[in-house]
């Protein structure tokens, strides 16, 4: 910038000096007699072109880099105004490539390589894996993954690794709570440490956090809210602070909560995806956990812990020193007089450890794969728009040999003009990135909404400083990839410039490559798209074995009605009567867990076998299996015989039936669970659907009678044709504090576990469409370019007698050899690359042919179809006008 | 370029005048219109220099160290500013230099034009 002004002053000097020089000869004429005008002109005639002295001056002074940048884009800037469609296509086509780059990677970003917005994160481990969550009463031998609220007290006292030790509990229900008198709503607390938000480093946006005295057991219940939620919910009213938040363990339960500060902007706790509305000290558990107490019950784990190490402390120390203190805790545990087993077992335990910069992320689990494949399709194509970019530009270098040369001859240097045109493709490059960080903003936000099963989205980050570098690094890089080929190509002209022939001829054979590796890149695309298609079309189609037509699905928690265990069986019975009792309701039923919604697992001992099987199951009232559409292969389902006190029931599907009996009908048959002393007999078979998810194998089914084996029913399923309001309302009647999380119907939930792959086909689809614009203009253009090169050409051939027909097929029979090569190339790396994508597929091999086939098709037909135009120009060409062309 | 020179006038030979605006300035400080016109009426106006190159050349001059530059008030009244130019130690140790080799080659050339008959 000095430079610049600097340079400013020495113009002004120059002017000023050419001035007075001016004067002193007026002057000098005036005293020769001359008139005052005449004497001025006279002047001005013998001093000379005062511009071009300026300039040779200014020459010689030599160019700063930042004035010759500003020329060099300047110029630019004219070349595309003097193209406007040409510069459309090739801006749009870049933002449409860069953007969707942009787009991926930002969401890669935050699901998979952001650190956590706290305090220098890289200091912070995590004691646990991060993806189980609940809590158990397992006590392991080898790894934990869960930890009482004693054992964390224990960690943070004891150890000498870490700075700080925080925890929280691993899972998070939603409740209904009472924000600020207002009526029951929905929200997620999350119980957490009291040096949560110390550990971690995250400071107040307004009011605190919690501090170590929020912690002790007899502290006044506090929340802090997150900004997001302080946001929607209050609208970032700073009054927020005081207001209370009423929660209902049970209807006559109540605890006012005071609100006492909100967490910093973008801090959504240690999950990534997850976005608890409020954080609760792990002080006031018993007053809001649904589960009950268990603050200082040793044996119920259901804690998870960050830890940040202390300076110098590597991660592998940490895990001894933690590993040390673990096995003596839990040997004190043990008693005076533990088993050997027992010994034996703590002797194996050890903590699981893991670096969590980035938080625990479920997501990064569900998204990683599909989001990388995504990646590389964008990649495709944006390198299918810079092939074009590249042959337009090579197209230009053609047509500016003449001016190149002619700047060349009268000095500039070659280094100079290379500068030059890689400007131009710069400029065009940020051009198309700025348009395409716009596109970005608006398709990540669409992507977010698509994949949150929330309404808000959870990844808020949105597009940040790294991404923004991502994009320009990738617009640069583009920019140099199809500027670098032309701008040699148009700066190596003026060395032969008069054999201009053989030129032109090279020039066009990279062209003609880049078509053809257009072609190879579009087919890729195609496959991949029709394959993903194909796949969501196999899944939708996919008979999930139970029928998802008129059924309803609502969540609940009936931990909140307050009832006791043992009046809460009937109370379901109740609210079932009740619904069942609606007009048009056909069939209603309770579960624990429902499709896409969890699973439940236990061991089991088939009677007379001593090894334990996994297997999967549920918790049914008796319509359970009529309420879905399930059919029975053979025994009966649940009724009024199936009492607490009658003998152990259980229906099992038909794969269980064929994997523990494959000889003999399994009716009447018995298992065992490890920790019941009956025996529980088969009583009816159904017939197999699936259980979890559409992409996975249907495991052995185990489905338990509610009646004799209390549990919590958390779903309910109701066949009607009915809407939901109306089976809210009995809801209502029949229990005022049921709080009902969800409501939504059995198809929308098959449908929302097939998101990502419907995500992954509607943007394959959409790049794949976009590739194949892309290579058609790509092939359009160069045979433009090719067939106004050699009109001379065409017109001797048509005044020689070539008929029509034999020029158009000419020009055409090389473009179709080009894509012929592509084709094959494409169809090549189809088959070596199927094999790396079938995990993402359901129901076809990784080369399917049908796709293949049919992308093959449209490609070679929508090529044809590019090439046919201006080969029939070439038809066309008036002898006459072309041979007095150029 | 191809300015036709007029009669009577001899363009200057590439270089020379880098030294003929040192030798000017031996005199004393000048303006770019000063030592333009010292020049051609020294020469009866044989040497027309052209105003393209003086800037030029007396702003390379300055750049190299040979001279230096400075704005006064001249003419009458004082009224006009002039950027006078002067020589500096380095500028005449430089003219020296070249004098010297002028010399040389003006001598190299006169005894190929004129063989040396007078000895």
């Amino acid at each position: 910038m000095w430079d610049w002004r600097r340079r400013k002053l020495r113009e002004q000097e120059l002017e000023r000096e050419i001035r007075s020089h001016l004067d002193a000869e007026c002057a000098e004429q005036e005293g020769a007699g001359l008139p005052p005008k005449q004497a001025a002109q006279a002047a001005r005639r013998t001093f000379g072109n005062t511009t071009l002295i300026k300039e040779i001056t200014r020459e010689m002074w030599g160019w700063t880099s930042m004035e010759r940048l500003v020329q060099d884009v300047r110029y630019a800037l004219r070349a595309m105004r003097r193209n406007p469609l040409v510069t459309a296509v090739a801006v749009l086509s870049l933002a449409l490539g860069i953007g969707a780059n942009t787009a991926i990677f930002s969401l890669i970003h935050s699901v998979m390589l952001e650190n956590l917005p706290v305090k220098e994160a890289d200091q912070l481990v995590l004691l646990g894996d991060g993806m189980s969550s609940g809590s158990t009463d397992d006590e392991p031998s080898g790894n934990w993954l869960l930890f009482s609220y004693p054992v964390y007290r224990e960690f943070q006292t004891r150890n000498q690794v870490f700075s700080g030790l925080a925890a929280f509990v691993s899972y998070a229900d939603r409740m209904l709570v009472e924000v600020d008198r207002a009526e029951p709503e929905l929200a997620t607390p999350k119980l957490v440490s009291g040096n949560y938000f110390a550990v971690l480093g995250v400071p107040a946006a307004a009011g605190r956090t919690f501090g170590p005295q929020d912690d002790s057991p007899n502290a006044p219940p506090v929340a802090v809210l997150s900004y997001s939620y302080w946001e929607r919910r209050f609208a970032r009213d700073p009054h927020a602070i005081g207001k209370t938040i009423v929660v209902r363990k049970t209807p006559q339960s109540a605890v006012a909560i005071e609100i006492v500060g909100v967490a910093r902007r973008g801090f959504f706790g240690e999950k990534v995806g997850a976005a608890p509305e409020f954080w609760l000290p792990l002080a006031t558990e018993a007053s809001v956990d649904p589960r009950g107490s268990w603050l200082n019950d040793r044996a119920l784990s259901c804690l998870q812990m960050l830890g940040r190490l202390r300076p110098g402390v590597s991660e592998a120390q940490a895990q001894v020193n933690i590993n040390v203190i673990f096995r003596q805790v839990l040997r004190d545990y043990a008693g005076s007089q533990p088993a050997a087993e027992r010994l034996h077992a703590i002797a194996r335990t050890r903590v699981e450890m893991h670096p969590a910069p980035r938080g625990i992320s479920t997501l990064r689990a569900r998204y990683a794969e599909p989001l990388v494949f995504l990646f590389a399709l964008t990649g495709a194509v944006l390198l299918i728009a810079c092939a074009n970019l590249a042959n337009l530009l090579l197209a230009r270098a053609a047509a500016r040999q003449k001016e190149m040369a002619v700047r060349a001859a009268i000095g500039a240097n070659r280094a100079r003009l290379l500068r030059q045109t890689l400007t131009e493709s710069l400029v065009l490059a940020i051009s198309g990135g700025a348009l395409g960080t716009i596109f970005a903003f608006w398709a990540r936000a669409a992507l977010v909404r698509f994949v949150s099963d929330t309404p808000f989205p959870v990844l808020a980050t949105g597009i940040n400083l790294p991404v923004l570098c991502f994009t320009a690094l990738v617009s640069l890089a583009s920019g140099l990839l199809f500027g670098l080929a032309p701008a040699v190509s148009a700066t190596r002209a003026e060395l032969h410039y008069s054999i201009k022939e053989a030129q032109g001829r090279k020039k066009f054979r990279i062209g003609r490559l880049l078509v053809a590796a257009q072609v190879a890149l579009t087919l890729l695309l195609l496959v991949a798209a029709g394959a993903f298609v194909r796949s969501l079309q196999n899944l939708h189609s996919f008979d999930p074995g139970f029928k998802s037509a008129n059924v309803l699905m609502f969540e609940i928690d009936p931990r909140q009605t307050g009832y006791q265990p043992a009046q809460i069986n009937s109370f379901y019975d109740r609210l079932l009567e009740r619904i069942e009792g609606l007009p048009g309701v056909l069939s209603a039923a309770l579960s624990r867990v429902a499709y896409s919604r969890g699973i439940w697992g236990n061991f089991i001992q088939i009677s007379g076998d001593r090894t334990g099987h996994i297997v999967r199951g549920n918790f049914i009232t008796p319509h359970y299996f009529e309420t879905l559409g399930i059919p029975l292969r053979a025994g009966r389902t649940f009724g009024p015989q199936d009492s607490l006190g009658a003998p152990k029931t259980a229906i099992v599907n038909e794969v269980f039936a064929r994997k523990f009996f494959p000889a003999t009908p399994a009716l009447g048959r018995r298992f065992r669970f490890p920790d019941a002393n009956a025996e529980t007999t088969i009583v009816g078979v159904v017939r197999d659907f699936t259980y979890n998810r559409i992409r996975e194998d249907t495991p052995p089914l185990v489905f338990l009678p509610y009646t004799q084996f209390p549990s919590l029913l958390r779903n309910l399923a109701v066949h009607t044709s009915r809407n939901a309001a109306a089976i809210r309302q009995v809801i209502k009647e029949v229990s005022p504090s049921l709080p009902v999380l969800t409501a939504t119907t059995l198809d929308d939930l098959v449908d929302r576990t097939l998101t990502t792959e419907e995500l992954v086909a509607r943007l394959a689809t959409f790049f794949g469409l976009l590739a194949i614009c892309l290579a058609a203009i790509g092939i359009y253009g160069v045979l433009s370019y090719a067939v106004a090169g050699r009109t001379a050409e065409m017109g001797i051939r048509l005044a020689l007698g070539a008929r029509p027909e034999q020029v158009r097929w000419t020009v055409l029979r090389e473009m179709l050899l080009l894509i012929g090569m592509g084709m094959a190339v494409g169809i090549a790396a189809v088959m070596a690359g199927g094999r790396l994508v079938e995990n993402l597929l359901f129901g076809l091999k990784g080369a399917d042919p049908v796709t293949l086939i049919g992308a093959s098709l449209l490609l070679v037909g929508v090529a044809a179809a590019a090439a046919y135009w201006p080969a029939r120009r070439a038809s066309r060409i008036d002898p006459l006008m072309a041979l007095r062309y150029e | 370029m191809a300015s036709k020179t007029p009669p009577g006038k001899v363009e200057l030979l590439q270089g020379t005048l880098d030294m003929l605006i040192l030798r000017t300035l031996l005199f004393g400080p000048a303006h770019g219109h000063q030592i333009a016109k010292h020049i051609q009426r020294t020469t009866s106006d044989v040497l027309q220099i052209e105003h393209g190159s003086l800037y030029p050349a007396l702003h390379r001059l300055e750049r190299k160290g040979w001279l230096s530059a400075k704005w006064e008030s001249a003419g009458k009244d004082l009224k006009r500013e002039f950027k006078y130019y002067r020589l500096t130690p380095a500028g005449r140790k430089q003219l020296a230099a070249e004098e010297s080799k002028w010399k040389q080659l003006a001598a190299a050339i006169a005894s190929v034009m004129w063989p040396a008959e007078e000895t």
